[in-house]
């Protein structure tokens, strides 16, 4: 067999036999040509596929960094119940005569907490706790920091990237149509008895982007694991 | 009055049980709920020394309005609690003590947010209590789990019980 794959993605390793299974995973047209050797004799097929996908738009909303004592101190984008750090709300519209459903992957791009005194620094990425992040159109999510002792100064920083991904009804896999990369970063200091912020606080606005290969990772994000 | 001395320890091992367990968020302590029930059940109810303790959690809304839950990771959001024959906690793994805030560094949580749990929804998980705990010794240990539900405050489990072969 052979294919225009441009718009496809998991090309099969093994392109011979009586059925191969072949994944698009963005709109557009692919020939697929199919060859018959039987009693010396080849036949050839040809044909072309018309690949589908969802529209869509993403509202997002962002709130502010803070330090709170909502589950002990704790620095925090937006608040855990409240006014939540960011929310994404996605509305597809379906192709004609197809159906299926959304979902919500996210990856930690980078993390990066310092704390002092005794300089220690703490860095990881991969997957944002689970797969998927969340079913359904709408995601929202509040990161947080402990701020505990023996610490006295904390400078977290968070990247991420929350990707849209479309399952359609008919045996397919999850393909992704729309990114979001979002972050914020902070510094809180221990003085008295309290914690406070210290300086300007940063949160990258929400920037979406059409996005149709899937999202990687090696591992499950895990800022404690590895710290020095 | 054999009786009632039985039903003393009965009882005085019930509110011990419930003084263990404390979720993190809050301090006050949890009680089972007839709304937000929260079940949990064993994979195996006897492991060998050092195994896999597989304990399966559900949170069920049998109420007839939605309620809320932070969900985050299923360690997490389900707080593992654990005592031995005597009542002791047994010593927390470094993630769980990380979790709890009594860990060498500060815990970070990237997934944070409020879901609505609506009337007959039931929210699943599986964990392994190796992870929460280090079971060191062979014994029974007293299983619970404890979750904040924002509208009814800290809900308990029913308890299941453990028992951790010699090797």
């Amino acid at each position: 067999m052979a294919a225009d794959n441009s718009n496809a993605t998991n090309p099969p390793v093994v392109t011979t036999g009586s059925e191969v299974t072949f994944y698009y995973t963005a709109a557009g047209t692919s020939t697929v040509s199919y060859s018959v050797t039987t009693s010396g004799q080849t036949y050839q097929a040809t044909t072309t596929f018309v690949v589908l996908s969802p529209t869509y738009t993403i509202a997002t909303a962002t709130s502010t960094v803070n330090v709170n004592q909502d589950n002990g101190w704790q620095i925090q984008l937006g608040r855990s119940l409240g006014t939540r750090g960011v929310s994404f709300t996605a509305t597809v519209t379906q192709p004609t005569g197809f159906s299926g459903s959304s979902q919500w992957v996210q990856l930690v791009n980078s993390f990066s907490g310092k704390y002092t005194p005794n300089t220690l620094t703490c860095t990881t990425s991969g997957l944002d706790t689970v797969y998927p992040y969340r079913s359904g159109t709408s995601m929202t999510d509040s990161p947080n920091a402990t701020l505990a002792a023996p610490f006295t100064q904390e400078e977290v920083s968070f990247s991420f990237t929350a990707y849209l991904m479309w399952q359609p009804s008919s045996p397919s896999i999850p393909v992704s149509i729309a990114k979001v990369n979002w972050g914020w970063s902070g510094t809180a200091v221990f003085s008295g008895s309290i914690w406070a912020l210290s300086g300007a606080p940063v949160v990258t606005p929400p920037a979406t982007t059409a996005q149709t290969a899937s999202p990687l990772w090696v591992q499950v994000a895990n800022a404690t694991n590895n710290c020095h | 009055m054999r009786l009632a001395l039985k039903l003393t320890s009965f009882v005085c091992l019930s509110c011990c049980g419930w003084a263990q367990t404390r979720c993190m968020s809050d301090k006050r302590p949890p009680r089972p709920s007839t709304e937000a029930i929260l079940r949990i059940s064993l994979g195996d109810a006897g492991i060998s020394f050092g195994g896999r303790a597989v304990l399966h959690v559900e949170l069920a809304n049998s109420s007839k309005r939605p309620f809320t839950v932070i969900e985050s990771s299923a360690q997490r959001s389900f707080e593992i609690h654990v005592v031995d024959s005597h009542g002791s906690e047994p010593p927390l793994t470094e993630s769980a003590k990380i979790m709890r805030h009594i860990g060498r560094v500060p815990d970070v949580n990237f997934r944070n947010f409020a879901a609505s749990v609506e009337p007959g929804d039931v929210l699943k998980a599986d964990m392994d209590i190796a992870e929460a705990y280090v079971l060191a010794e062979p014994g029974k240990y007293t299983v619970t789990v404890c979750r904040m539900v924002t509208e009814f405050g800290p809900v308990l489990s029913n308890a299941v019980t453990l028992l951790v072969r010699p090797q």
